[in-house]
């Protein structure tokens, strides 16, 4: 359904329930509501994940900076 | 003596074995700070004050017989009042919840329990611990022991309070979105919000479950760290048993391995918000930081600018469930602030929410992969100082944000994500405290607190 439908929809629905103050709340779910849709979530390509136990690389980057035996 | 922020459980713990305090001295001292400042900051619910007596009088008689129960023995903890004590009612600061009286402890009290802790009392909250700064609750609203006029942050406020005062040496919350770090960053403690999954929910009021993480507030990494050790569920690390298990997840589960730390800076998306003073002081933790030899280097988290839909589509949806019956029937016993949040949940359409899922399994892995590269993500914990109480909307360079906007901002994501945070305080602003996180890989909790109190020092100044 098209969120503007669906929320002209809840607001009339709010105001029945006389729960006016729903209504601008309801406009700031709509707003969240498009900005979820506008984005094309494709997942990560499998060369960009974190593969299992990979995850050391950086504890061990800079020489000169103090190691956690050294603290 | 707990009044003084020197005071850990740490300390405290080689007083009472020296013989030089006893638990029912320590409790005592924590009773009179209650007494004596509860009444104008309403930090707890309920005082236990003689359970604890009981229980502090029973522990000294073991030590003195020779058996140590560990870290916590005679230690005075407060719980958020989500979380169920036995005999005691579990509130969660609404009406409608008033008399509702535990039949056992959590699993989590009975670890505390079997450790040894002093269970003092029950803190106050934001109702039902839907909101971020603990003004909302059927107690009264919190008050920030900084200043008065100004917000605790929420929702765990009682038990940051309690914690920032010495009305306990630790305090057992719940995080949804930032509902410890957010209190623990406005009251100048440390907060951790362990891997999505690593500690029990069991006996503890849900929010939004996929979301939920209980954790706690302390004064010192090292006393967060002892209590963590204690409550988390050893059988189920790594958030085996959480949402993650539908996405096979893959988590790092080796040890630390020695060399420098670095930390990564999510600036895109988390700074676009940010009172300049909260940002001023957030740079000269990073000064501080750079001095004390650390490197610091700028992160990206390409789709981190969705966190408020993604977050508000899972959150609202799940909130809605778990109190449908309520709304259902009780609507009226829920103060309005938290009803319409609740009402709003009913209205975010299934796909919606599936579409929220699938962006949250994108957001984590954008944050397992700058966890590539760094040892930790640092940022701030609030956007903003700590408004003043009653403050709805904020505005910064033209641009106005709701007060909760701002402060679920810059935690949010790690809720969706599930990664572990720890906020430890950086300053002040105003005379206000200001925070900021560490962010950890998922199912190392206990490597990020090896860091956190490595670079503690560094970040208070």
């Amino acid at each position: 359904m098209q969120p503007d439908a669906w929320f002209k929809q809840a607001q009339r629905d709010a105001i029945h329930k006389k729960l006016p103050k729903l209504v601008p709340l309801l406009d700031m779910l709509r707003d969240a509501t498009q900005s979820l849709r506008g984005n094309n979530w494709l997942p990560l390509p499998d060369n960009k994940k974190v593969p299992i136990g990979q995850i050391e690389t950086p504890l061990t980057v800079s020489s000169e900076a103090p190691s956690i035996e050294q603290k | 003596m707990t009044s003084s922020p020197q005071a850990t459980i740490t300390s405290l713990g080689v007083d009472i074995r020296r013989g030089d305090i006893t638990s029912v001295g320590l409790t005592d001292e924590c009773l009179k700070t209650i007494a004596a400042r509860n009444s104008t900051l309403n930090a707890f619910i309920t005082v236990c004050e003689h359970g604890a007596r009981e229980s502090a009088k029973a522990l000294d008689e073991e030590l003195a017989k020779g058996k140590d129960r560990g870290p916590l023995h005679g230690i005075p903890i407060s719980l958020k009042d989500v979380i169920d004590l036995q005999g005691i009612p579990t509130t969660g600061a609404t009406r409608h919840l008033a008399q509702n009286k535990a039949r056992r402890d959590a699993v989590v009290v009975s670890r505390l329990r079997t450790a040894g802790a002093v269970l003092i009392g029950k803190c106050n909250l934001h109702e039902l611990a839907f909101g971020t700064t603990g003004e909302e609750s059927a107690s009264g609203p919190t008050r920030n022991p900084h200043s008065m006029e100004h917000i605790a942050g929420g929702s765990s406020s009682g038990s940051a309070i309690s914690v920032a005062t010495g009305m306990s040496l630790a305090s057992l919350g719940t995080d949804t979105g930032g509902s410890i770090r957010i209190p623990a960053s406005a009251c100048g403690v440390i907060g951790l919000k362990p891997t999505h999954g690593e500690i029990s929910m069991a006996g503890v009021l849900p929010l939004a479950p996929s979301l939920d993480h209980v954790g706690l507030i302390a004064r010192s990494v090292q006393d967060v760290t002892i209590v963590f050790q204690i409550i988390r569920d050893v059988q189920q690390s790594h958030a085996s048993k959480s949402w993650d298990k539908h996405f096979n997840t893959n988590v790092d589960v080796r040890p630390l391995r020695s060399g420098a730390l670095v930390l990564g800076i999510p600036r895109s998306y988390f700074f676009e918000k940010i009172d300049p003073a909260v940002h001023t002081a957030f740079e000269k933790t990073v000064i501080r930081l750079n001095s004390a030899g650390y490197r610091v280097r700028d992160a990206t988290i390409p789709q981190a600018k969705y966190t408020g839909s993604v977050y508000l589509h899972t959150q609202l949806s799940e909130a809605s469930e778990c109190y449908s019956e309520l709304l259902d029937n009780q609507p009226e016993t829920l103060s309005e602030e938290v009803r319409l949040r609740l009402e709003l949940g009913r209205y975010v359409l299934a796909e919606d929410y599936v579409r929220a899922q699938r962006a949250r399994k994108i957001l984590r892995d954008e944050v397992d992969a700058e966890l590539l590269r760094y040892s930790a993500l640092l940022l701030p914990t609030l956007a903003i100082v700590p408004p003043r109480l009653g403050t709805k909307t904020i505005t910064f360079g033209g641009d106005s944000s709701t007060t909760r906007a701002l402060t679920l901002r810059l935690t949010q994501l790690f809720n969706l994500t599930g990664h572990p945070v720890i906020t430890i305080p950086c300053g002040t602003v105003e005379g206000l405290p200001i925070g900021v996180q560490l962010v950890g890989r998922r199912g190392r909790t206990e490597q990020l607190l090896s860091l956190a109190s490595i670079c503690e020092e560094a970040i208070r100044g």
